[in-house]
């Protein structure tokens, strides 16, 4: 509760920031308001509690993942400041934005009632349609903007039309509630079903799990480089805590019914994203498409629903977005120093003249690509051992050969940067940006080492 | 104390009532105004009027995105409007909590009218850049 | 002495002795429904006549003077003339919504007048949520405005509508506002509520500051929304013929008129009701023998004078002060009374809460 008010009093205050028009400022108070709101957060660690009328409910789980997300949130951040370096304006708003989007985030993570989580969903999505049009003159951000806006308006749709058919068999919101109710009747009416599926749906509009995904690569694409990064990462990791949530709450019991939907959805979405990347040219579409492919593994965590699962699932977020944000951080620095050049040539020869931009994009890829001493390695390992341990021995093995599958294209960059000849230059790292860069590439080396200190949180 | 009046759908039936009424009233003017009225079509007289010069272009044009924004800020400040009504009306059971809540409530609608209002959201004319 | 509620009494006596229940109620209902319309045209008629009569006072000139003893036929004798003229639809209209959209403005018209009590009893619909009801409906008349400016398919219509639209949509805020500064205070919605909170005297009088500020803005807001001057540049004749009803005539524009003073009724009527305490006889808590007196005087009339009093201000607006250009008018309400307005209703909440009014 203390975390949402500071969040929103922050984001207010960057737009009245705006208008003083004192740039120096806006990037400070982003981050100040950032770390307080993270204090608050992890203050309530061990200290579950639940706000309005029980909606929402404040636990280890949400204080987890709220904590990732408001990490990721501060790199991506970190890195505006030389990404809006020429920009004049709105620069102020795009951080408010964001930290409204954070916002609806935390909703997400921490709610217990069907209204909180369409609440949050809203919450989190209309600035991030916002966001990704904040290129205003860019003909491909409008069109990425409008897109994302579209698609998401009808996930949101047909979310609030699951919910609303959950609501018309149970005549309740609240997800324990939920539970009781499956638990306790015998023959469970057909808008109950429907329900699940038309949330099922929704949810997988929003977090681009396959055969919903087709957004996704236009938007990646479009929305201009640093709100992709902040796509990918933050509403990937809120998407998921509530798919979770209330897939392992109100929906456990049924599982027999939806988990089949969601093999299906897995292999679906690991054989497309896997083979759509080996073919794309440029990089920041092969990183959509291996957004996509990350969803595929994730939805694994969600299909094992045991007792690993949540831990699997915060790991491999995290590992996910601490390898992404710098992927991008490089991919902004390249593309920028390219004239708007972002296919995989644009790397070519990074490695001579820029050897800790290669380096740090190298960890990023393996991580990425899930190769040991990274942190993606113990992510796709929890997530791995969580499916097994629920039974699910094919749908693992093909995971795995979709991972294998993916080393290919991760490597496809690497060989540009290290083993090909380019004419590159020097490229010039900005401080802050610097920063961010090498702190997410040794929180990711970090994570592959000690992997047990993030896993046993949840 | 106040007495809780629920009201039923019959309630509404003097309104649909008057709707039937109204409506046969607009109707049957229009009908005898065109059975009592000339009816001498020419094709000059059913062209747009434009102050008696040939008609240029099409009135289907773009126009300024300034009313837009009112209709956006509109509806905003209508639902905010819309929330006061039931507050109004239970205010004296509310007291006090009642007030200080609209207090918070107001501040809130206030702060985002300023940034509004700061932002040039009202302003017409062309910004001087 | 013969009240108005005696004479419904009687019809309704009639209705139930030679009818069935639900017949004569039904037939009631319907009696009541064309009461107020012919009280609407009757009054638009009056209006008509008496806004032209005023218009030559002010400027010094006689107004109608032929038609009739002092010229009082001429408004009955425009409303022929324009039964009979051709209704023309442009080819180049959007037909079904050309055709509809006098016919919506103007049904909306009467439909707001459901919930009003215009005399002790005579009230067509008590309705707990009546002045939620009028400003409703009320509000959907800018549906038939830009429907028919839209429809049009001319640019002058398409910028009346749309000057028209905004207008009414802003000023709709600050008249809602002050609106419910006065529901704090009665702690209702049913107009009939409100007028019997005001036995002790007209909340303009009892609500003191909050509610003359609460006045002030609803009759600037009023008078901006049935779009008279000097907020009437939607149809500023000099610089876009005729505005959103520019394409329209004979009947259909007779119905736009109709409605334009049926808004205007409406709005005065609303006023009164709630500042002035509409029927209500104008009471001094105390002064027994005073009350009685003003108790003579029919409910029915103190309605409809305070009412005629609210039109005579705006006709008075119209001939005082010159037409306003979009921005400023938008300027005025955004930037001055909507504010005003949100802070007068915490000040009337406060007051109430205090028990500091009479």
């Amino acid at each position: 509760m203390a975390a949402l008010i500071s969040i929103a009093v922050f984001g207010i205050a960057l737009l009245y920031i705006e208008l003083t028009n004192s740039k120096k400022i806006q990037l400070p108070l982003a981050v100040v308001g950032l770390l307080v709101t993270l204090g608050l957060t992890v203050m309530q660690w061990n200290h579950p509690s639940s706000s309005f009328n029980n909606m929402a409910v404040t636990d280890n789980y949400s204080v987890a993942f709220n904590a990732s997300i408001l990490l990721s949130t501060m790199f991506v951040v970190l890195l505006s400041a030389y990404y809006y370096e020429d920009v004049k304006q709105h620069v102020a708003e795009i951080m408010a934005l964001m930290l409204f989007t954070v916002f609806g985030a935390f909703l997400i993570t921490s709610f217990s009632n069907m209204i909180m989580l369409f609440l949050g969903i809203e919450t989190l999505s209309i600035p991030l349609y916002v966001l990704a049009g904040s290129k205003k003159f860019s003909l491909r951000s409008n069109e990425a903007s409008f897109k994302y806006f579209l698609m998401g308006a009808f996930a949101s749709a047909i979310l609030l039309l699951g919910i609303t058919l959950v609501y018309g068999a149970s005549a309740t919101f609240q997800l324990s509630a939920i539970s009781d109710y499956v638990n306790n009747t015998k023959q469970l009416p057909g808008i109950f079903y429907m329900g699940i599926i038309l949330i099922l749906v929704g949810f997988s509009f929003k977090v681009a799990a396959a055969p919903f995904h087709f957004w996704t690569p236009d938007v990646y694409e479009g929305s201009p480089t640093l709100i992709t990064a902040f796509m990918a990462t933050v509403v990937k990791i809120a998407g998921f805590a509530a798919f979770y949530r209330l897939f392992s709450s109100a929906f456990s019991s049924i599982a027999t019914f939806w988990e089949p939907l969601l093999w299906g959805m897995i292999i679906l979405t690991l054989l497309i994203s896997n083979f759509a990347a080996l073919l794309q040219k440029g990089v920041k579409r092969l990183l959509a498409y291996s957004s996509i492919s990350h969803a595929g593994f994730l939805l694994l965590g969600i299909i094992a629903l045991n007792k690993l699962s949540a831990g699997g699932i915060f790991y491999y977020t995290l590992a996910y977005s601490l390898a992404t944000i710098p992927a991008f951080g490089v991919l902004i620095l390249v593309k920028n120093h390219r004239n708007s050049d972002d296919s995989i040539d644009a790397f070519n020869g990074l490695a001579k003249k820029n050897p800790l931009l290669a380096i740090v994009m190298s960890v990023a890829l393996l991580s990425m690509a899930g190769i040991p001493i990274t942190a993606g390695f113990f992510a796709k390992y929890y997530i791995f051992v969580a499916a097994i341990d629920s039974g699910y021995i094919l749908l693992t093995i093909f995971a795995v050969l979709a991972a294998v599958l993916g080393v290919f294209y991760y490597f496809r960059l690497l060989n540009a940067m290290f083993l090909k000849e380019g004419e590159a230059e020097k490229i010039k790292i900005p401080v802050v940006f610097g920063i961010s860069l090498l702190i997410t590439t040794i929180l990711t080396l970090a994570m592959g080492v000690f992997p047990d200190y993030i896993i046993k949180l949840l | 104390m106040q007495t809780l009046v629920i009201s039923t759908p019959q309630d509404y039936i003097p309104v649909a009532i008057q709707a039937v009424v109204a409506l046969a009233f607009v109707v049957v003017v229009i009908i005898a105004s065109n059975l009592l009225g000339p009816k001498r079509k020419t094709e000059e007289k059913l062209k747009n009027f434009e102050c008696g010069i040939e008609q240029v272009g099409n009135a289907r044009r773009p126009y300024s995105v300034k009313y837009f924004l009112i209709a956006i800020l509109f509806v905003l400040f209508d639902v905010e409007v819309i929330f006061m009504y039931p507050w109004a009306v239970n205010f004296r059971t509310l007291g006090a909590f009642g007030f200080w809540e609209m207090m918070v409530f107001t501040i809130i609608l206030l702060a985002g009218f300023l940034y509004v209002l700061l932002k040039g959201a009202f302003n017409w004319q062309k910004r001087e850049e | 002495m013969i009240s108005l509620s005696d004479i419904t009494q009687w019809i309704h006596k009639m209705l139930f002795q030679y009818l069935n229940g639900t017949v004569a109620y039904g037939a009631e209902l319907v009696l009541a429904g064309v009461a107020v319309i012919a009280l609407v045209v009757a009054m638009a008629i009056i209006m008509v006549y008496a806004e032209r009569k005023f218009a030559g006072f002010f400027q010094m000139r006689w107004g109608p003077n032929r038609v009739g003893k002092w010229g009082t036929l001429q408004a009955i004798a425009d409303t022929v003339k324009l039964m009979l003229k051709e209704c023309i639809t442009p080819n180049n209209a959007d037909k079904p919504m050309f055709k509809l959209a006098p016919i919506i403005i103007t049904v909306v018209g009467f439909l707001a007048l459901a919930p009003f009590a215009f005399a002790k009893g005579i009230v067509l619909w008590d309705m707990n949520i009546g002045v939620f009801y009028v400003t409703a409906i009320s509000s959907l008349s800018v549906i038939g405005i830009l429907m028919g400016g839209w429809a049009s398919n001319n640019k002058y219509s398409l910028l009346g509508a749309l000057r028209s639209g905004a207008q009414i949509v802003s000023y709709e805020l600050s008249a809602g506002l002050s609106i419910a500064a006065i529901i704090v205070m009665s702690g209702s919605m049913s107009l009939n509520d409100i007028i019997l909170a005001q036995t002790d005297g007209w909340w303009i009088l009892r609500g003191h500051i909050p509610a003359i500020i609460a006045f002030v803005i609803s009759i600037i807001a009023s008078t901006a929304e049935a779009n008279r001057s000097p907020f009437d540049l939607a149809e500023g004749e000099q610089e876009l013929t005729g505005g959103y009803h520019t394409e329209y005539s004979g009947i259909q524009f007779a119905l736009f008129f109709l409605a334009e003073y049926t808004t205007m009724f409406i709005l005065a009527m609303l006023n009164i009701t709630l500042f002035l305490g509409g029927w209500m006889p104008f009471h001094i808590p105390g002064l027994t023998v005073f009350n009685h007196i003003m108790d003579f005087i029919p409910g029915i009339v103190w309605f409809f004078g305070k009412t005629f009093f609210i039109l005579f201000l705006m006709i008075w607006f119209r001939w005082t002060f010159p037409r306003m250009r979009i921005d400023k008018l938008l300027k005025l309400e955004w930037k001055y009374l909507l504010p005003i307005s949100i802070v007068n209703l915490l000040f009337a909440a406060f007051i109430t809460l205090m028990g500091w009014h009479f």
